[in-house]
């Protein structure tokens, strides 16, 4: 009986692929790593058959390796990835160039400016739900359309990771409703349908993937997909989702006033909401599943800069137990890192500012600050910046009922308080945080009518709560106050050193 | 027939030291004691003036010892010492108990009080903040019964001078800052000035080395005590500092920057622009200012970033410098606001803090190492460009201390500064030995005693297209920290981060 699901994550590290039963308990998973390319400060790029397509075929042969598992025992694939990225294939289906990241990628902001000024950034704003930023994918089409014309008249397909990922299996172009929304300003956000009222200036809409819900039915798995993975032909692939929607799935974030914080090498957000509440600050996108919207929101910077500052500062600690030793440092630091302030912009930053100029700034220093001072200063910058993105939503009338915390950031308990304390708001951790690939799973199960959006409950296990500590939130109150005004006050200065 | 010698003599703030020099300033012998700071409380910094003469005799006995039948050719004994402090003795020169020393930050909120009260007449020696006069002024409102108690009123300088010689005499370049006591300070504070002692040149002899000295520590009787300079007056002078107009940049701990002029600045002056002034030698003035980040910034950022433990002394440049070499001019955007224990002159502010500043993810701790060196650089910039904009001359510029040792940061200095620097082989001993060697009538003056002691180690010139690229880079530090210093002076919030 081909009952099984599979479900394949493509991070920004790293992929991986788990293989499930249809009440939810994991037979298998694997993980294989991987780097991602910054050719140019503010750049940031993948090449998509290496590192995307490579590893889809890496997981399948390890999963499906006979031992005891085969393609015959899969009755549904689903994907997810990094998104929205920008790749561009020609006529016969090949990329072009190496795929340009998500937001992490700030390289268009110049077509930004150029895309305001001629289409009106309110007008932008009205038709996509969202301002343009380093995450739209409009600005990166008409960058590529700049500065490498040659390349550009060869191109017959725009796709995303997951879309291209789908194409590889299926021979089908097909992107989710969320992924799309970020394909500003070539979408329209209430109707959540391509638009040809602003792509004139970009692209030819007829060379865009056809849109779909993640738990839909893209297409079947084709003879040339079935020989490099090991899948059986005609096994049915889900449109699936960004990463980040799959890891909301995976961990039960699928009910209006559920939030995610998913604590990766940026920080990511998903909000479910029954409407679309548009604000320029966040992303107002489609959900998993018609009728429904998500508020998103993703800093740039979270788990990249621990490890920055590991790779930098800390050479002298075993690179194994680095972190754990810094995070126990911290630890034994109080709360303000004794006057320390940092702001986490070291790659510009997403929400709710939207600055890709923006750039990190380490103040307060004197000479009794230790390397535990200084890393503490990031954990809390972070959460100062999450805090951020959390009071913004509820500005503009979005309701946060239930905040379910998931990614690597949040396996150490240190990390996880200090945000607690900084938003003042508990934090449900997971007890199985199997990441993304599980709720591609149950995406996989969804459209190949092997599980029902109901059996969720039975495929999440409660785990624990972190409960913020009301004294330090009060002191914190303060602090973050400075954060703020750290910003404000720097801005203008950060920009002129930009150039 | 013995060969003619002399001692320079110098109690540092960490470190006391006795050498003994040839006359074409070639190292004979050398003896040293570590100096201890109290620090009973947060911004006190105290020492003991009982200490002082201990160390002072165990370094002159020691000395004496290496140089066994060669004592006999001593000419003279030359002493420098770190001031501004304050010591109250009896009427033996016995002191009162410990003292405050220049890095005493107890009085500093008193600075502005005792200007509006008796002017500012009275600066010279030190930042105005933490000078001899903020010092008596604590101790009267503080301690008046000790004052009044005190037979004599010292600084480092009469202490020491005291302590040898016997007689109360002081000399120009420490606390007096100038030929004599500023009169109308100690009237209005109702201290009777003639408990301090009074002020001779340089070059001068205070008196002969007291009889039972020689005794305890074997150096030959009637040996003459030349008064000598502040320590940092003595440095420059043992680099060669003896044109009008010249500069000398010494970085160790602290940037310093100095020039030489041919009249005291008014105090109003110096108090703006948190800069020191006191009588040099030939008749000159010595005017400057300290960026209060240096060698203690580099320090702490290998200790903390680099490697994760204690650096010794001799392995802390390589280690950064190995880093820093390894980014370009400019540190790829990196700014580096030197300001870890409060901005310095010109623009003095103990609030400030140090900031990284325009930090992203490409940028490596190459880049962090290298904005370091930089940013004390540009702080030094700030007191050079102070220095033009009063019309004081800085040319012809030694470069003096332990971060003139490093080639990298030698050259960063040269190019932020846009001008040629030379080394000498220079302490504050070696300057102590020359006035020695004058006052003892071996030479002339002290210009042509540095002729004949002072020697050139390197030669460094600025790289003409690094000079325009700092100058654009330093435009940019120079606006940073003034937002930052505006940060800082917002009312209403006693605990600024920035």
């Amino acid at each position: 009986m081909s009952q099984l699901l599979l479900g394949i994550d493509v991070g920004t590290y790293s992929s991986k692929g788990v293989l499930v039963e249809p009440d939810g308990s994991i037979l298998r998973s694997h993980v294989v790593e991987h780097e991602m390319a910054i050719p140019h400060p503010g750049w940031a790029e993948q090449d998509a058959d290496q590192v995307w397509w490579g590893d889809v075929v890496k997981l399948c042969r390890l999963l499906l390796d006979g031992n005891p598992y085969t393609g015959e025992d899969v009755g549904g694939v689903a994907l997810s990835a990094i998104g929205p990225c920008m790749l561009p294939l020609d006529a016969s289906g090949r990329p072009l160039r190496p795929g340009i990241l998500y937001g992490v990628d700030t390289r268009a902001s110049e077509e930004i400016s150029f895309l305001n000024h001629r289409l009106g950034e309110d007008v932008i704003y009205e038709f996509s739900g969202m301002d343009l930023s380093s995450q739209a994918i409009g600005p990166k089409i008409l960058w590529m359309k700049r500065h490498e014309p040659e390349l550009w008249k060869r191109v017959e397909h725009i796709t995303t990771a997951s879309s291209y990922l789908i194409y590889r299996l299926t021979g089908e172009k097909v992107i989710d409703r969320h992924t799309a929304s970020h394909y500003m300003p070539l979408i329209d956000i209430h109707k959540l349908e391509w638009s040809d009222r602003f792509s004139d200036e970009i692209v030819d809409l007829n060379k865009l993937p056809g849109l779909g819900w993640s738990d839909e039915v893209a297409g079947q798995v084709q003879p040339a997909g079935a020989a490099e993975t090991g899948l059986k032909t005609g096994t049915p692939v889900a449109v699936g989702a960004v990463d980040a929607l799959s890891e909301a799935i995976s961990v039960g974030v699928v009910r209006p006033g559920d939030l995610m914080i998913m604590y990766g090498s940026t920080a990511f957000f998903i909000l479910v909401l029954t409407e679309p509440r548009p604000d320029p600050r966040t992303w107002t996108v489609a959900g998993a599943f018609r009728g429904q919207y998500n508020l998103a929101a993703g800093m740039a910077t979270t788990g990249s800069l621990t490890r920055w500052f590991r790779d930098e500062f800390a050479a002298d600690l075993e690179k194994e137990s680095a972190y754990n030793s810094l995070f126990a440092a911290a630890a034994e630091v109080d709360p303000g890192a004794n006057g320390l302030l940092l702001l986490p912009y070291f790659s510009g930053e997403r929400t709710p500012i939207n600055d890709p100029k923006a750039r990190g700034v380490i103040a307060g220093l004197t000479l009794s600050h230790t390397r535990s001072h200084v890393y503490r200063a990031v954990l809390e910058g972070v959460a100062y910046g999450i805090r951020h993105n959390i009071e913004t939503f509820r500005s503009i009338g979005a309701n946060v009922q239930r905040i379910v915390a998931v990614g690597g950031g949040a396996k150490g308990p240190v990390w996880l308080q200090i945000v607690s304390d900084v938003t003042g708001l508990p934090q449900l951790v997971p007890a199985n945080t199997i990441g993304a690939s599980y709720g591609d799973a149950f995406l996989a199960g969804l459209a190949a009518g092997i599980v029902n959006r109901g059996d969720l409950d039975r495929w999440v296990v409660p785990g624990k709560t972190i409960l913020p500590n009301e004294r330090t939130k009060a002191s914190y109150d303060g602090y973050y106050g400075k954060y703020l005004a750290l910003y404000d006050q720097t801005r203008a200065i950060v920009h002129d050193l930009s150039q | 027939m013995v060969k003619p010698l002399v001692i320079g003599l110098d109690l540092g703030t960490t470190l006391c030291k006795a050498v003994a020099f040839e006359m074409d300033g070639a190292l004979r012998a050398q003896s040293q004691q570590i100096t201890h700071t109290f620090r009973p409380a947060d911004g006190w910094a105290e020492q003991d003036p009982k200490e002082w003469i201990a160390s002072i005799f165990r370094v002159l006995a020691d000395l004496s010892a290496q140089l066994g039948e060669e004592t006999g050719g001593i000419l003279a004994i030359g002493v420098s010492c770190h001031g501004p402090s304050l010591i109250l003795t009896d009427e033996h020169f016995s002191p009162l108990g410990r003292c405050p020393i220049w890095q005493d930050q107890r009085a500093t909120h008193l600075c502005g009080e005792l200007l509006e009260k008796v002017g500012a007449g009275w600066v010279g020696l030190g930042m105005p903040e933490s000078s001899f006069g903020v010092q008596l002024y604590w101790a009267l409102q503080n301690h008046p019964d000790r004052l009044w108690a005190a037979k004599h009123i010292f600084d480092t300088k009469g202490f020491l001078l005291a302590s040898l010689t016997g007689r109360a005499v002081d000399e120009y370049s420490s606390s007096p800052g100038s030929r004599d006591w500023n009169q109308e300070f100690f009237e209005a504070l109702g201290v009777d000035v003639r408990k301090l002692p009074s002020s001779i040149d340089s070059t001068s002899v205070a008196g002969e080395l007291q009889r039972d000295i020689c005794e305890r520590t074997g150096l030959p009787r009637g040996l003459p005590v030349i008064a000598g300079l502040n320590d940092g007056a003595a440095a420059a002078l043992g680099a060669g500092l003896v044109q009008l107009g010249q500069g000398i940049v010494s970085l160790s701990t602290n940037g310093v920057m100095r020039t030489t002029i041919s009249q005291r600045l008014p105090g109003a002056t110096l108090v703006a622009k948190s800069m020191f002034c006191y009588s040099y030698v030939e008749g000159m003035y010595v005017t400057g200012g300290t960026t209060k980040c240096g060698g203690d910034s580099v320090r702490w950022f290998i200790e903390n970033f680099l490697t994760g433990y204690p650096v010794e002394e001799k392995a802390l440049f390589d280690l950064i410098t190995e880093e820093a070499a390894k980014s370009p001019v400019g540190a790829k955007g990196v700014f580096f606001m030197p300001y870890l224990v409060g901005m310095g002159s010109p623009n003095s502010q103990s609030g400030s803090r140090g900031t990284f500043l325009n930090l992203g993810r490409h940028h490596t701790r190459s880049d962090l190492a290298r904005a370091l060196f930089e940013g004390v650089a540009f702080a030094l910039r700030d007191i050079a460009e102070t220095f033009s904009e009063m019309g004081l001359g800085w040319e012809n510029l030694r470069f003096t201390g332990g971060g003139s040792k490093n080639p990298l940061w030698r050259q960063i200095v040269s190019d932020v500064l846009g001008r040629e620097l030379c080394g000498v082989r220079s302490d504050s001993a070696l300057g102590a030995a020359i006035l020695a060697a004058v006052g003892a009538g071996h030479f002339s003056s002290p210009r042509e005693a540095t002729t004949a002691m002072v020697h050139r180690t390197f030669q460094v010139s600025p790289i003409s297209a690094n000079i325009a690229y700092y100058d654009h880079l330093y435009g940019q530090f120079s606006k940073v920290r003034r937002l930052l210093k505006s940060f800082n002076e917002q009312p209403g919030d006693g605990n600024n981060v920035v």
